[in-house]
Order: structure tokens, then C-alpha cells, then sequence
């Protein structure tokens, strides 16, 4: 009897082993945070900071389409900072990322390690053209690492927004690109799913849903509680990543 | 007649199931024909990445007789290289075709170390910048590939799909060998760009 219990917890510990070994290969990643484009996991950007890069961002998105989300971890977690950027770039498990409108392949994932400081920016296929890696290696490396040097996260970062918005400028203006045609069913059939989804919360009375929206529209006065607190499923304001696609392994990376 | 009436059903079943098994067949081995070309892409970016960055050394080597011979070296090396890469039909294939490439863009590299003159413009350096994120892009494309070829050996293999997959042409296809240390590649370039 005793033998048999030694033989099975033996069996046991083995099993347990395998899964440890696989498990440390990659660390699930978190959901995206109520600021949507903005994910600082690492707590190193103040919450006005936080207000003023969605802001760029959120503008950005409405008048390109473009998604820039900002991902700032505290550690890689045994990753190469390229492989734990195309984690949030291909999100094999996690639906709530997908950076980019689907079928337009046009996000853009800026992802900080802190206490490795290192530095990776990968892009969908369809911004490549504006922004190869080249020009990405030299926004990092003049734009970006110089005030994380200084400590300035939000500098750095703002920066290097700002640098890649100017390189995108023309890429995604209009909907009317050659490839439009194609692209305006889908669109037309998200925003009936949205319409739907839409009357539907409505119909279950989700009128705080539609407050929440209000409060980040408006930015004023509650803004900061009421965001934090609308936790559940981050729907305020942002209108959540478009299904990203397009994500090739282009981009650049580096350190301070 | 009432067994002729059963042997027909079976049959037509059979049909059925193998048809619909088949065209299963040609659907995976599509997607692992996309993922083919999607890789060869990438290597041949890679070629033409080294052959832009040789003719920037070219460029800024103008009065520097040995490292032109280089150039010329390496241009051919490349040229070479790239042909067998636009050729490949094997992983095996493309890696060795690559490991040439590579080989005569990095002979060049050892070559102009000494002249920071070189390989401090910012052309130089951009070119670094494209290679790490083509040598991503190569082992995404990899990755991705494995993954669909891994599915198509799977049905391939597996009964009763074998049955008729070798019949109708459907062989089990390589894969691409996880290159031990191939992580530390883009890191040495980086540096190099610093």
C-alpha cells in the first residue's frame, strides 16, 4: 500500500514537473486596462499623463483609424522584448487585444520593459511603408531612449508618438483608398454589430454604460473615478482595438 | 436487391467522405503554399536588405581600394545566394542559400569594423535597423509556417486520411529546424548599430 502511494505521488510529481517546465515559457498577458491604448502595467506614468497620451491616441484613432497601443511592463518575464511585444501584438488567447481595424493591418505596438529597460516597437504590415524599421530604429534611438534616460517615461513616449504620427501622415487619411471597396462591407458590418450590441445593453438597461461614455467624452471633473471604477469590460471611451492582424515580426527595438 | 441497395449507400458514403476529406486536403495544402511564399518573401528581403547595405558601404568607401574589392566580394556572394533563395523548395534549402548571404554581408562587415567613418552614417545604421527587423520578420514567417505544416502533416499522416493523402500526392512536408541561438542573431547587429 505504502509503496503504491510512493509509486503514484512519484508519477505525480513528474506530471506537475512537465507542466512547470512548459509553464514558465510564456506568461499569459493581462487584459487590456480601462485606458485602452494606454497599459501601464508598471505604474510609472501619473494619471494625467495617462489622460493626455489617451487623448492623443483616441483623436489619432478617430480621424486615421490607425491603433497605438502603449504597453509599459515592469519585467519581461524571462521573454525576449520582442517576443513579449508580439504577445500583445498577436494575442493568440486574449480577444481583447487585436491592435488595428481588421483587414486594414494598421497597428502599432509600443512595448516598455522597465526593469530591463529595453524597448520594442512592432508594426502591422500596412503601416510599414511609412514607417519602416529603419526609421522606427532611429525614432527609439533619438526620439524615445534619450528622456527615459533622463527618468522622463512620458516624454519619451509622448515623443515618440508624436515622431510616428508624422511619419504615418497620409497613410490611413481617407477610407476611400484603393482598397476601400473591399474594406466597406466589414466596416459597415461592425458598425451594425455595434448598433445591435448598442440596443441591446440599452435594452438591459445599461444606462450607466452609456454615462461612462459621457464622462470620457467630456473630460472634465469625475473623469479619473469614474473611469477607474467602470473596470468592468474597460468600455468607457475607448472603443476597444479593432482585431488587429498584419503583425510580420517589422519593427525595431532598443535600450536605455 | 436489398444488399445491392446497402453496398450503394456504403459506397456513396465513402464518396462523400472522401471527397469532402480531399478537398480538406487541398485547403490545408493551400495555406501551407501562402505560408511558403510568405517566408521565401522575407529571405528575399533579407538578400536585398544586404545587397542595399553593401552599396551604401560602396558609397561611403569611395577612396578605400581594398574594402572596394570587398564589395565587389560580397556582391556577388549576395547575388549568388539569392538566386539558389528565389529557387528554394525546401527549408533546408532556403537556410543554406541564406547562411551564404549572410556569410558574404558579414565578411564585408568584419572588413570595415576598423572604419567607424563607415559604419557610423546613418545609413549604415538604418540598414542594421532593417536587418534585425527582417531577421523578425524571417522567424515569425518560420514560426507561422511550422504551425500550418504541422496541421497538414497532422491529417496527412494520421488514419484513415493517409489512406488516400500519398495517392492523390499529398506528401508530409519538412519543417523549419528551430535554430538554437538563433535569438542572439538580431542582438549582435544591435549592438554593432550602437
Amino acid at each position: 500500500m505504502m509503496k503504491l502511494a510512493i509509486r503514484y505521488s512519484l508519477v505525480l510529481i513528474l506530471v506537475l514537473g512537465w507542466f512547470q517546465l512548459f509553464g514558465v515559457e510564456r506568461k499569459p498577458i493581462p487584459d487590456p486596462t480601462s485606458w485602452g491604448y494606454i497599459n501601464d502595467y508598471a505604474n510609472v506614468l501619473t494619471e494625467e499623463e495617462e489622460k493626455a497620451l489617451f487623448n492623443t491616441l483616441q483623436s489619432y484613432e478617430d480621424s486615421t483609424s490607425t491603433q497605438i497601443a502603449v504597453i509599459i511592463e515592469k519585467e519581461l518575464f524571462g521573454r525576449d522584448p520582442f517576443d513579449r511585444a508580439m504577445d500583445f501584438a498577436r494575442p493568440d488567447n486574449n480577444k481583447k487585444w487585436g491592435v488595428g481595424q481588421k483587414g486594414k493591418n494598421n497597428g502599432i505596438v509600443m512595448y516598455f520593459a522597465m526593469d530591463e529597460r529595453k524597448i520594442f516597437i512592432v508594426t502591422a504590415d500596412k503601416t510599414q511603408g511609412n514607417l519602416p524599421d529603419g526609421l522606427l530604429g532611429s525614432i527609439i534611438r533619438k526620439n524615445i531612449t534619450p528622456y527615459f534616460k533622463q527618468g522622463d517615461y512620458y516624454a519619451g513616449i509622448n515623443s515618440g508618438i508624436q515622431k510616428i504620427i508624422l511619419a504615418m501622415v497620409g497613410e490611413f487619411e481617407n477610407d476611400g483608398n484603393p482598397d476601400g471597396s473591399s474594406i466597406f462591407p466589414i466596416i459597415l458590418f461592425i458598425l451594425l454589430i455595434i448598433l445591435i450590441l448598442y440596443l441591446a445593453s440599452k435594452g438591459k438597461g445599461g444606462g450607466g454604460g452609456y454615462h461612462r461614455k459621457g464622462t470620457y467624452w467630456f473630460p472634465t471633473g469625475n473623469l479619473g473615478g469614474g473611469g477607474w471604477s467602470g473596470g468592468g469590460g474597460g468600455s468607457g471611451g475607448f472603443g476597444g482595438f479593432g482585431g488587429g492582424g498584419g503583425f510580420n515580426g517589422g519593427g525595431a527595438g532598443g535600450g536605455w | 436487391m436489398k444488399k445491392f441497395g446497402i453496398v450503394i449507400a456504403i459506397v456513396t458514403i465513402l464518396v462523400i467522405w472522401g471527397v469532402s476529406k480531399y478537398n480538406g486536403l487541398v485547403k490545408i495544402d493551400e495555406d501551407v503554399k501562402k505560408g511558403w511564399s510568405f517566408v521565401q518573401t522575407q529571405y528575399q528581403r533579407r538578400a536585398d536588405l544586404y545587397k542595399s547595405q553593401v552599396d551604401v558601404v560602396k558609397g561611403a568607401a569611395k577612396n578605400e581600394k581594398d574594402i572596394l574589392i570587398g564589395v565587389t566580394r560580397a556582391r556577388a556572394g549576395i547575388d549568388d545566394a539569392k538566386k539558389g533563395i528565389d529557387n528554394a523548395k525546401t527549408p533546408a534549402e532556403l537556410d543554406k542559400y541564406m547562411a551564404q548571404a549572410e556569410q558574404a554581408a558579414l565578411n564585408l562587415n568584419i572588413q570595415i569594423e576598423a572604419y567607424p567613418t563607415i559604419t557610423s552614417t546613418a545609413a549604415f545604421i538604418k540598414f542594421q535597423d532593417e536587418i534585425s527587423g527582417t531577421e523578425n520578420r524571417i522567424s515569425t514567417a518560420r514560426d507561422d509556417y511550422n504551425v500550418v505544416v504541422t496541421k497538414y502533416n497532422k491529417q496527412v499522416r494520421t488514419i484513415p486520411t493517409n489512406l488516400f493523402a500519398s495517392l492523390f500526392g499529398f506528401d508530409v512536408k519538412e519543417q523549419f529546424e528551430a535554430k538554437e541561438g538563433s535569438e542572439d542573431v538580431p542582438d549582435d547587429t544591435s549592438k554593432l548599430s550602437e
